[in-house]
């Protein structure tokens, strides 16, 4: 198409690419469906609430919480893409922790969900 | 790739809006382009996750500042396709029915010359000197932090290297460390004594100092 042509919207786009993948039978049944499934449902940021919830009453759960947050997140069944290693910080009275991604955008899926947008 | 991505220290883009309630999709076809990625990625086993975040940073800067989050999702996964030829630019065109713009390609040479690191070399405590290095391809350590010392706060497991990861680069796994810089010391008039910033960084970033 030449430089002239209209830009076609976002919406355009994303639905060309996904027909012209499944017209090549690229997209495996209930694929799509799946994922967006786990982003909307699984992927919450009240499981990373609940993790947190469940130190403040388990000091046990703390301390496994802080020394291997990957495998305590996992026992509450959080794990899987973008959580395969977790790292968890306490606030302090005088330590306040913030992450903040400057490259991308990939947050730990499992436990905050997918970032805003 | 020193790029319109890497937005760590930048100023003027405003205050970041905040939305009650915000859903993880606002639109339909936000959610199709994300799964789409991860089709790719997963099902399709078509490029890998560093191929996708630098098909992001290749996007040309003036589309990549007025596209939203998931148009550029949507612009990395089509540029991928593109080029390893899994559909083409004429039949995606087609369909939408006008013009659909991709990333600009891969540069030459992209990686920069840092020997494999198999083995973790720093330990917590260490004080590292980030590497003032320039790749014009992919990489992971941000511009803030280039030639700047800080201390070895965590060690994480081995992890695949990105830089070569992104672009065909043998395989290589190395450990990443958690390094705290003082603010002052990154900016050192917009820092604050109180303040540290702590960056996933990969053994061949840095370098020891001392000792």
């Amino acid at each position: 198409m030449s430089e002239q042509t209209k830009v076609a919207s976002p919406k355009a786009r994303t639905e060309a690419l996904r027909d012209t993948l499944a017209e090549k039978g690229m997209i495996p049944d209930g694929a799509l469906e799946g994922i967006i499934h786990m982003a909307t449902e699984d992927w919450d940021p009240k499981n990373g609430a609940r993790v947190v919830a469940r130190a403040w009453c388990d000091p046990e759960f703390k301390q496994r919480l802080l020394s291997d947050a990957t495998s305590a997140c996992a026992e509450l069944g959080y794990a899987g893409i973008q959580g395969e290693y977790i790292v968890a910080l306490e606030d302090e009275p005088t330590r306040h922790n913030v992450i903040v991604c400057t490259q991308c955008s990939c947050t730990a899926w499992p436990v905050l969900g997918l970032p805003p947008d | 790739m020193d790029g319109i991505h890497d937005l760590g220290g930048m100023a003027g883009f405003g205050t970041i809006s905040h939305e009650d309630n915000e859903p993880v999709f606002h639109e339909p076809w936000h959610a199709t382009a994300f799964a789409l990625n991860l089709v790719s990625i997963g099902a399709l086993r078509s490029y890998n996750t560093d191929e996708y975040r630098h098909s992001i940073e290749r996007m040309q800067p003036v589309h990549y500042l007025q596209a939203s989050y998931y148009e550029r999702v949507l612009t990395g996964v089509a540029t991928l396709l593109v080029e390893k030829h899994v559909v083409s630019l004429d039949e995606l065109e087609e369909r939408a029915g006008g013009a659909f713009p991709l990333a600009m390609p891969n540069a030459d040479d992209p990686m920069a010359e840092l020997a494999p690191q198999p083995v973790a070399r720093f330990k917590v405590g260490d004080l590292v000197l980030v590497k003032d290095i320039h790749p014009t391809g992919h990489t992971r350590v941000p511009r803030f932090c280039r030639g700047k010392t800080g201390t070895v706060l965590h060690v994480a497991p081995a992890f695949s290297f990105p830089d070569a990861a992104a672009h065909g680069g043998a395989f290589r796994k190395e450990h990443t460390y958690h390094v705290e810089f003082a603010s002052t010391d990154l900016w050192s008039d917009g820092g604050s004594k109180s303040e540290s910033v702590i960056v996933d960084l990969w053994d061949s970033y840095l370098e020891g100092v001392g000792a």
